[in-house]
């Protein structure tokens, strides 16, 4: 009895506690209530025929109408399964590589030399600030039939008589792209698990070593196991945002050699016009996408749950 | 030791950061008090000199900058001749038009908007977001006296039915045809005459005359390669833009100018239309010629892959020989180039049946139009602002600067450009005294009432100084080497003097300016094919060989055929119907 | 130091290892050289893609250009002080919020942690957005700048998955009389958290510093228009005159156009100028990149 009600009155002083926090939190909450979920009103866009300036009330509701149309006829049906599995493709390449940034994380603190790891730490980061369209205009300048270095430099050497049209060529096209991708984010991406290494308690490394753990061990034992909370984090919202795997890079490197195999998901969206004038059709593309979205960040949530024995989110 | 300086880190910054956002909201404030109306008294223009200047908001859609513009020569000329200051808001690109429908949803407008879509009016009609102007007639006495027959073409067509007056048109009036049409062609002249000028009876006939000019010139000095053509394709609507571009030769558009009837072929002199995957659409007949001119080794290999920009420079280095257009080349015809020993340059060499299409009237103007708010709480001033964008007095001034400054008016009363005028023309990023560049008079807002070539009945001349005839004696005097051989071959001062002595050219119609706007169903279908046709259209003349070609064309019409294209061509052609009639009325 | 086991393995990988990054780094380093030198070479060359080791034809015009826009100087203290008051703002909303999920006593947890962390995933557009701004009425206000972006869910998550890593003891084992969760948060776990902030202003200032389209929809007034937007306005209006040229009427409206600046020229101006900044700051907070660094000096 006596332990029981012990036990009851620390519950009742944690709950308060922890009704306390929340009451701190609730200011943020708050914010994202406002900034993120009171607008989703506009959701209902999605199923009015609905133009800017009009009331929502003088407008037809139109049901699953703009949903439908989607894959109205048999010629876009074949279109959205070719588009599904380049999307598919390259989110899954992006999922095979996203162990990098870890990789690099991990092996650019192995360098000794401080000022060498601060200079390459500092320089690797600045592909991110180089938007897609000049990264477009630079591969270009290297890569183009007629002024492109490359083409210049093999013709020079005498190893290709004809230039070589690099940019219109469509083999291996994910992995192109993919390689420019990592080129632009890694050192980005880096920074987050160099984060997670400073946070590992040196005496770890210090225990380790006098047991006689070598330079690899402590890697492979202390140093990976450190960042892998944050990659499993990652991890899973990419595996949310498989749908969403932007535009900007594939439109511009678009031509009609490789359109192919690189129309991913949000480029068809964007070229089929089903995004900007018309909103009642762009909300109910994206409103499905989100949803896709939740879906997946749940389920692999799930997943995690079964296999890691571990929830993430 | 770290935990103190880190909070007194933390301190020190909440510090500035709260500094920083009551700066930035006093600032606001201050902005707020400043723009308060004031009283005023409108009512002829000769008064408003007196008048305190009011601040109104502009969001001008084509509008390629945004601020206030009171410490400027134009901005003067509005504080003083208009009593307003304009404060154009930011806009730009596609997020502008976004920011119109955020706008819009919001349920009000800026004081005065420049639109740049029918639809737009239309829509912000219907949510009673924009005045009547019929009810200020008294207010705009230059609108109602220049442009009445736009005036009634907005209030049939823009209204809603209604027949409420909501919106006025930009670039009334007569339009100047210049010295070359949009479309030439344009070609090396000295090497189309060191290739023995062969005869071009139509489109076709370029071909072997490229080829052998090319054989001539095979690279430049700097032993870059040069091709006849260079494509590219970041400028493609709903066909492939350098495709569409070569039917104006003969009168015939089929989405160059008409893009918004998609698919459809218009002949400009009989009015027939036909769908341009048509096996013999003009459309068809473009990509043939560019698969031909491929299989020629004419096109640059590098057209799939480049841009614009890439094509252009190209041109400007003189890198190729065939340009549509006379602005696409003209940086190669520099005054070095052109005025050589052995002079070299682009000039017009239009096919035997060419039937150029040259500039004429627009009463109803072009499809960019001031709107006022209903929600302004500076109905006079706005009111103000665009009566004089439509006067011709006000026009005269922001378009070619201060008078006494850079024009002025002759013994004769005809205006012409100072010494001090054309220095500023030649040199179009000087400022003038007071601040503020030539051009952006007109070009901040990017939005004017009237067409420079419209005619002030002041000095019976027009209101842009690029149309008056005395800029234009000055610029015919002295023509380049290169020109005054083409001049002996063909016997006239210009290309438009040729075109017009020969019967070969189309007046520009005015049924492109009235088709109706696109529901939302044919507009989503159409760029849906219009994707596909494009795709197919690049793919058809980069075709290694006639099999290939006819395979993917088979290909793109039955794609294009499931999409519904059916359905948009008709949709188009029947506005085009409803257009020309319409055009007849409106005439 | 660690015992000199392996000791040749030991050197033929830190050759390995050092050349690897040396040439990332450089394929890093090569292309913001090649945007610099194309950047103040002239503006013809660079266009026809002329430029590749060296400049040629040297002038700075297009910096003057850029340094001369109207009301830069303003627009730059505005964008300072958005990314600095917008940072600090992350990182206080953005680390409290991480930190009070960690707690398993948080109330509903589980529900509000993921409450905020859908949020990634859906966005309602901008127009809906606006309304809502408008009906808060902070159209026209510096706090749009700052005020969405106190709780960014990614940092939330970044901020949380790390102070799960702080062995627990360590908030414990340090006695603080009567120490809620406030004086906790702040004694112990921002201190302890010194690498992650460190991330997380990174990624907002960055994020704060290149936003330019809150100005562009929200904004009226030019005073608090930021340097981000003033560049994107001006590239906007360089690309904008080509794009005239597409349409008949365009080319009716326009007389003719000159290409003294060309977009790709001014794109890169723009870039180098952006990037400079950050270029700068970033190496301040590379000493929280330290391994176990911060816990040794709590401890010690």
């Amino acid at each position: 009895m006596v332990y029981i009600k012990a036990n009851s009155t620390i519950r009742n002083a944690t709950e308060k506690a922890g009704f306390r926090l929340f009451l701190f939190a609730l200011p943020l909450l708050l914010l994202v209530f406002v900034f993120a979920y009171l607008p989703l009103y506009g959701w209902s866009y999605a199923f009015f025929d609905y133009h800017a300036g009009m009331k929502l009330k003088d407008t037809t509701f139109v049901g699953l109408k703009y949903f439908q149309s989607i894959i109205a006829n048999p010629v876009s049906k074949a279109e959205i399964g070719r588009v599904l599995l380049n999307t598919l493709g390259m989110s899954f390449i992006g999922i095979l590589t996203s162990p990098l940034p870890m990789v690099f994380a991990l092996f650019l603190m192995e360098i000794k030399r401080k000022t060498v790891r601060k200079l390459v730490q500092t320089l690797t980061t600045l592909p991110n600030f180089i938007s897609w369209v000049l990264v477009y205009s630079i591969a270009w300048s290297m890569f183009s039939v007629q002024d492109g270095f490359l083409n210049r430099l093999l013709i020079t050497l005498n190893i290709i008589d004809e230039p070589i049209n690099f940019l219109a060529n469509s083999s291996h096209i994910w992995i192109q792209m993919a390689a420019y991708g990592i080129w632009k984010g890694l050192g980005w991406s880096a920074i987050m698990y160099m984060a997670a290494i400073a946070s590992i308690d040196p005496e770890q490394y210090e225990a380790a070593i006098v047991d006689g753990a070598g330079r690899f061990q402590c890697m492979r034992y202390i140093t990976i196991p450190g960042m892998l909370p944050t990659y499993f984090v990652l991890l899973l919202l990419s595996i949310a945002n498989f749908l969403n795997s932007g535009m900007e890079q594939y439109y511009l490197f678009m031509n009609p050699m490789n359109k192919n195999s690189l129309e991913v998901l949000d480029l068809y969206v964007y070229l089929k016009g089903m995004v900007g004038q018309n909103i009642a059709y762009s909300t109910a593309v994206g409103m499905l996408k989100s949803i896709i979205s939740i879906v997946l960040l749940f389920s692999a949530n799930g997943l995690s749950k079964l296999i890691r024995k571990e929830s993430i989110i | 030791m770290l935990k103190k300086k880190f909070f007194r880190g933390v301190s020190v910054l909440l510090m500035i950061a709260m500094l920083t956002i009551f700066v930035a909201c006093g600032q606001s404030s201050n902005q707020a008090s400043e723009t308060s109306p004031s009283v005023v008294n409108s009512t002829a223009s000769e008064e408003t000199v007196t008048i305190e200047p009011v601040q109104i908001d502009v969001l001008s859609l084509p509008a390629n900058e945004s601020g206030v513009y009171d410490q400027t020569w134009w901005g003067k000329v509005l504080k003083e001749r208009a009593g307003i200051i304009l404060n154009v808001l930011p806009t730009g690109g596609a997020e502008g038009s976004q920011k119109l429908q955020a706008l819009m949803a919001g349920g009000e407008l800026p004081d005065i908007v420049v639109f740049q879509d029918i639809k737009d009016i239309q829509n912000a009609a219907r949510g009673n977001m924009l005045t009547n102007l019929d009810d200020h007639k008294e207010k705009l006495p230059n609108v109602f006296k220049n442009v009445p027959t736009a005036l009634q073409y907005y209030r049939d067509n823009v209204s809603n039915s209604d027949g409420k007056l909501y919106a006025i048109p930009n670039n009334v009036g007569i339009s100047d045809q210049g010295t070359d049409p949009d479309y030439g062609p344009f070609l090396r002249w000295d090497l189309y005459k060191q290739a023995g000028m062969p005869v071009i009876n139509t489109l076709e006939d370029y071909l072997p005359a490229l080829k052998k000019m090319q054989e001539l010139y095979p690279k430049t000095k700097d032993g870059k390669k040069v091709y006849s053509f260079s494509l590219f394709k970041d400028w493609d609507g709903y066909g492939m833009a350098n495709a569409t571009a070569l039917s104006p030769l003969i009168g015939i558009d089929c989405g160059d100018d008409i893009g918004s009837l998609p698919f459809l072929q218009a002949d400009y002199n009989s009015f027939e239309t036909k769908n341009v995957l048509d096996p013999d659409s003009e459309y068809i007949r473009a990509l043939r010629f560019y698969y031909e001119a491929n299989q020629m080794g004419l096109v640059d290999p590098d057209s799939l892959t480049q841009n614009f920009d890439t094509a252009k420079s190209k041109a400007n280095e003189g890198r190729i020989l065939f340009s549509w257009w006379s602005w696409f080349c003209a940086d190669y015809n520099t005054e070095k180039n052109i005025n050589a020993e052995t002079p070299s340059g682009f000039l017009a060499v239009p096919p035997n049946d060419s039937k150029a299409i040259l500039a004429s009237s627009y009463p109803v103007g072009t499809p960019w139009a001031f709107s006022i708010s209903s929600a302004t709480k500076k109905l006079d001033a706005c009111l103000r602002y665009v009566d004089f964008m439509y006067s011709t007095d006000g026009l005269q001034e922001l378009a070619n600067g201060p008078k006494g400054v850079t024009w002025d008016i002759d013994s004769n009363g005809k205006p012409f450009l100072t010494e001090e005028g054309w220095k500023y023309v030649k040199n179009a990023s000087a400022e003038l005294p007071d601040g503020g560049k030539l051009s952006d008079g007109t070009g901040i807002i990017n939005s004017v009432g009237l067409t420079g070539a419209f005619i002030n009945p002041v000095t019976k001349e027009p209101i842009n100084y690029n149309s008056w005839s005395t800029t234009k004696e000055k610029m015919l005097s002295n023509p380049s080497k290169l020109l005054q051989d083409w001049q002996s071959v063909y016997g006239h001062k210009t290309t438009v003097d040729y075109l017009k002595a020969n019967n070969k050219f189309t007046l520009q119609p005015l049924a492109p300016t009235m088709v109706p706007t696109m529901p939302d169903d044919i507009d989503s279908t159409s760029t849906a094919i219009g994707d596909i046709v494009k795709n197919g259209s690049w793919l058809m003349v980069f075709a290694k060989d006639d099999a290939q070609y006819k395979k993917i064309y088979d290909d793109m019409v039955k794609k294009a055929k499931g999409l519904g294209i059916d359905q948009v061509y008709e949709w188009s052609s029947d506005s085009w119907k409803l257009a020309v009639d319409k055009a007849n009325k409106y005439k | 130091m660690r015992t000199k086991k392996n000791g040749i393995g030991n050197s033929i990988f830190n050759i390995l290892n050092m050349s690897a990054f040396l040439i990332f780094t450089f394929s890093c380093v090569f292309p913001f050289y090649y945007i610099f030198i194309n950047s103040i070479s002239n503006n013809e060359l660079a266009a026809a893609g002329d430029i590749l080791l060296y400049p040629r034809g040297i002038h700075f015009s297009n910096y003057i250009e850029v340094l001369k826009l109207k009301g830069i100087g303003n627009a730059a203290f505005i964008s300072v002080a958005r990314t600095v008051i917008g940072t600090l703002l992350t990182l206080l909303g953005s680390s409290f919020l991480g930190y009070a999920f960690c707690k398993p006593e948080f109330w509903h947890r589980k529900f509000w942690y993921r409450f905020v962390v859908v949020t990634m995933y859906f966005s309602a557009g901008m127009i809906p957005a606006f309304v809502m701004m408008k009906n808060l009425g902070l159209l026209n206000n510096f706090l749009i700048y700052v005020l969405p972006a106190m709780v960014v869910p990614f940092n939330v998550i970044l901020f949380k998955t790390f102070v799960e890593q702080i062995p627990l003891s360590l908030e414990e084992s340090v006695q603080i009389d009567g120490g809620g969760y406030a004086v906790r948060y702040f004694r112990i776990i921002l201190p302890l958290s010194m690498p992650m902030l460190a991330t997380i202003a990174i990624f907002s200032s960055t994020a704060q510093w290149n936003s330019f389209l809150d100005t562009l929809i929200y904004m009226r007034s030019q005073n608090l228009y930021t340097l981000q937007f003033i560049l994107y306005q001006y590239l906007n209006k360089i690309n904008a005159l080509a794009a005239l040229m597409r349409t008949a009427q365009g080319r009716r409206n326009v007389g003719s156009i000159s290409n003294v600046l060309t977009p790709t020229s001014i794109r890169m101006t723009i870039t180098f100028v952006v990037v400079l900044p950050i270029i700068f700051v970033y190496p301040f907070l590379q000493r929280y990149f330290v391994k176990g660094i911060m816990i040794g000096a709590i401890k010690g």
